[in-house]
């Protein structure tokens, strides 16, 4: 349990913003003490670290809604009466409904809080400096990245009877490898718990992936069969999961519009917003309206079954919230991927001619919603023939549409761990083994 | 705003003592008001109001930061001494040693200034703009399915205190509009996107328009719809617009030219750059080819007159008549390359480090209308406005896919054309550039870097121009 004053301090603002009169409030306090070591070639560049709170407070009165965000309670509290006056100047929100009625049971999520990680210091440099060895050993001439870790005391009241709270730590390290400026690679791990982080496991494997990519040959851009790895599938399934937003879906910015119960993806795909994975760097018991998290299937064996909702997206789909909130907009909080059966060696011996991609970043979209999108590739991409990598290539773009990659995933790995980096396009962490996708398009700079 | 300046001055005292070599302290003061109408209807009012301090330290040639937005003074002066103690262990146990260039130390304070105060606007004037905006986009020949539209008008206040002497207090206020909309017809869907905004006051959105332009947006969205062609492929010459050319420069010289990415402290996250440091004078672009990065435009989103090292700004001109003429630098990289600061140390906020980043970044622009450099292609496109782009880590291999683009026949603007798609490499680009036109135009950004994140205001601004024989795919 997380100190009795985070919560009566959310409970007082509630009651302070009724006593003003907006007629439902909710009351969201999180205070984080974070820090970070950041390295490049070899050396820390620099520590830093975050003591902070932030107060994120919705109001409403009669179907207008304002959300707000302060860092002190006394200035939060003297600023609803200007929030009062804002508010009624705007018209009926048209899907407005209630907040929630609690209170409510939060299921308890195992391994989301280890003291360990509050009281690192100054072990974290050694820690760097093991990780940096690893990428070393492991063939790498430069090793750049960052470790970061904390603790968050998330507390939240509402008008409707919730008083709740949650304590979490995090840690996790994103290490890139260079034997030279264009072969390098990427090595990633995050973890709530201190046993459970493996940072030379990364270095390590950007190590090893970098000092495979001296080998260099040159392919044609084409239509390759195609496995992406970890890194990889995590920033996939991050703009899927953005496109499972009903807010995204309804704004424009969804692939999966007009799609719902349509089968958009191979059998192979089913897909799950999994809060309550035990030790899950995204786990949390309560979404931001109160309701307690659970496991939402969105892509069952191929089909689209729902998007994820609060409760104004589910009245604007006529559905019930998916315990999603966000007060705006809805999002996944941790995306799991069910695995398959096959290892990596059995994914490349699937494969006659085509490309390993260990990591995909700087995704943008040409159309939301026919998903048609780019991405650059980077940190290790292989050229495979006959189940055997060849050599590395450089230069190539994944271009195609996020509604083909879906439907062409022939096999989906069995070797899955979580995933959180830099290059996640919506910071969502994501659980998922490697896959195979047929007929992936790659273009090139013209000559 | 007032800031609490004996917090700042007990900051620089108490690290000294502890055995920083350096301190630079900000405080900062931010807040905004904002709104969000989604297809008619309007979401949220959001308001923020934050405040608090970041500290950073040089001690024995190690670096820290910390950030604090509450606590009592003894959880300052316990902050304090870790931090100090932190970037001695730093430099204690690595390699390298962190300096800072000599620079001239400067007292001063500024502000943008506004014709129509932003805090002065009403919530209901902001409202009228977003549903009159919404309104127009539906008096469209095709229908417009999905409207999302954003404004954000905001006053960030910061004041900056270094162990040398250097005090500098600021405002800025900023206001940014958003737009993205969703056309449909026949089956088909086109969707395009715009961000306008500037520093100064409420004169700056009215002055730019916000309904034209959603307007012409819808205007193009439906032509296309309706009259769209295939693109051509194959090797042309292309007009490209304003808008294109200045986020093409922002990704191919200014990401490129910051000189921590040179050094490679940005090697793990936003990437490198296929620029060296040996590269100052070398011949990368046609001789049209002038880009600079200048923070103290009056107006501009990026607008700055001191950077966050307190550094005075000036422009930046990174490439002179295609030669490479110098790097964005802060002091800890101007150390390194023995040059001075040229003042693009940002943070985007109280509880970031300063880093190396852009501020206005545009190609100069020179004296050919529009139609003059159409003139010159017998067959070719015209892409006016994007939609998806990307760059590779190094800043070599980028693409840009239009959103608005005709076909050029003999030196005349012909129908739409859908979607096509200029990939190329950095020194391609820049030496095919055979026309610049005179109309330079500028877009407000959110650019993205480090780790965490910082986003920071940025204009991107060009010319139209012309590139001879490039490769176009469809």
């Amino acid at each position: 349990m997380v100190e009795a004053n985070i919560i009566d301090e959310a409970s007082r603002l509630v009651r302070d913003a009724l006593n003003v009169g907006f007629d439902e409030a909710a009351v969201e306090i999180i205070e984080t003490v974070e820090s970070q070591i950041r390295f490049s070639n070899n050396s820390i560049d620099i520590a830093k670290r975050w003591i902070s709170r932030r107060i994120n407070v919705f109001v409403a009165k009669d179907g207008r809604m304002a959300v707000s965000t302060f860092e002190d309670a006394k200035v939060a509290q003297r600023s609803l009466g200007k929030l009062r006056s804002y508010i009624t100047l705007l018209p009926i929100h048209k899907n407005y409904t209630r907040l929630p009625k609690g209170p409510f049971r939060y299921e308890k999520i195992d391994g989301i809080y280890d003291p360990k990680i509050a009281e690192l210091s100054d072990k974290a440099v050694d820690m760097v400096n093991s990780t940096i060895a690893s990428a070393l050993n492991a063939g790498a001439r430069r090793v750049a990245g960052s470790l970061r870790w904390g603790v968050n005391k998330i507390g939240l009241a509402t008008s409707r009877d919730v008083q709740t709270d949650t304590k979490e730590t995090f840690i996790y390290v994103d290490v890139r490898a260079f034997v030279n400026s264009e072969a390098t690679g990427h090595g990633d791990r995050c973890s709530r718990l201190l046993s459970d982080f493996e940072p030379e496991e990364a270095g390590r494997e950007s190590g090893e992936v970098a000092r495979m990519s001296t080998k260099r040959g040159k392919i044609d851009p084409g239509v390759y069969d195609t496995i992406f790895h970890h890194a990889a599938v995590a920033n996939i399934l991050n703009n899927i999961a953005m496109a499972a937003s009903a807010f995204y879906v309804s704004a424009g910015f969804s692939f999966f519009k007009g799609k719902l119960g349509q089968e958009i993806a191979s059998d192979k795909v089913t897909l799950i917003d999994n809060p309550l994975y035990p030790g899950g760097f995204g786990s949390r018991p309560f979404d931001d309206e109160g309701v307690p998290t659970r496991k939402t299937v969105i892509i069952k064996e191929g089909h689209l079954k729902t998007f994820l909702h609060n409760r104004l997206t589910a009245k604007e789909f006529n559905t019930e919230t998916t315990a999603n909130a966000g007060w705006i907009s809805p999002s996944a909080w941790q995306i799991e991927l069910k695995t398959g059966d096959s290892s990596i060696d059995e994914l490349l011996s699937l494969i006659s001619k085509g490309l390993v991609v260990m990591n995909a970043t700087y995704t943008r979209f040409q159309n939301y919603q026919t998903g048609e999108f780019s991405s650059i590739i980077r940190d290790g991409v292989f050229y495979v023939e006959n189940g055997d990598i060849k050599f590395s290539v450089r230069n190539l773009r994944l271009s195609d549409s996020f509604l083909n990659i879906l439907k062409n995933v022939a096999e989906i790995g069995k070797e899955k761990r979580q995933i959180y980096h830099w290059w996640l396009e919506q910071g969502i962490p994501v659980i998922a083994p490697p896959i195979l996708v047929r007929n992936v398009k790659f273009t090139a700079p013209g000559k | 705003m007032e800031f609490d300046i004996d917090i700042a001055e007990y900051i620089v005292e108490e690290g000294l003592k502890s055995g920083a070599n350096y301190i630079e302290v900000r405080l900062e003061h931010n807040i905004s008001r904002s709104l969000i109408v989604k297809n008619g209807n309007v979401e949220s009012l959001l308001t923020t109001q934050t405040e608090g301090l970041g500290v950073r330290v040089l001690a024995s040639g190690g670096m820290s930061f910390f950030s604090l937005n509450h606590g009592s003074k003894s959880t300052l002066k316990s902050e304090i001494e870790k931090a100090v103690s932190m970037a001695k262990n730093i430099g204690l146990k690595t390699s390298s040693s962190t300096r800072l260039s000599e620079e001239e130390v400067y007292e001063d304070k500024y502000s943008a200034g506004e014709v129509k105060p932003l805090a002065n606007v009403d919530v209901s004037d902001m409202l009228s703009l977003l549903l009159d905006v919404d309104k127009v986009t539906r008096e469209c020949k095709v229908k417009v399915p999905s409207r999302y539209v954003y404004l954000k008008l905001d006053m960030q206040s910061k004041y900056i205190l270094t162990s040398e002497g250097g005090r500098i207090l600021s405002q800025v206020p900023r206001a940014l509009f958003f737009m993205a909309f969703t056309a449909v017809h026949n089956g088909k869907i086109l969707q395009n996107m715009e961000e306008i905004g500037g520093s100064g006051g409420w004169e700056l959105i009215e002055k730019e328009d916000p309904v034209t332009l959603a307007s012409n947006m819808v205007a193009s969205l439906s032509k296309s719809l309706i009259e769209g062609e295939k693109s051509p492929t194959g090797v042309m010459d292309v007009v490209l617009g304003g808008d294109v050319v200045g986020l093409a420069v922002h990704e191919s010289v200014g990401h490129p030219y910051e000189a921590d990415r040179i050094l490679g402290r940005e090697a793990a996250q936003a990437g490198e750059s296929f620029i060296s440091r040996e590269m100052i004078g070398f011949k990368i672009g046609s001789d049209m080819d002038t880009v600079i990065d200048d923070p103290t435009i009056k107006g501009s989103y990026g607008y700055y007159l001191y950077d966050d090292e307190g550094v005075k700004a000036r422009p930046r001109y990174l490439i002179k008549n295609g030669v490479i003429n110098e790097f964005l630098h802060n002091r800890e990289t101007a150390a390194t390359f023995g040059v001075k600061s040229n003042a693009s140390a940002r943070a985007s906020n109280y509880d970031r480090e300063p880093i190396i980043r852009m501020a206005n970044t545009y190609m100069a622009p020179g004296d050919m209308s529009l139609e003059e450099l159409i003139e010159q292609v017998s067959f070719g496109i015209y892409m006016k406005k994007f939609m998806e782009w990307n760059i590779d880590d190094r800043r070599y291999n980028m693409r840009f896919v239009g959103s608005e683009a005709y076909l050029i026949k003999s030196g005349k603007l012909e129908g739409p054309i859908i979607k096509p798609i200029l990939e190329i490499t950095t020194p391609a680009f820049h030496k095919s550039i055979a026309g610049v036109g005179k109309n330079l135009i500028f877009k407000a950004a959110t650019c993205g870097k480090s780790d965490p994140a910082q986003g920071v205001p940025v204009w991107t601004g060009g010319p139209d121009i012309l590139l001879r024989e490039v490769h176009i795919n469809g």
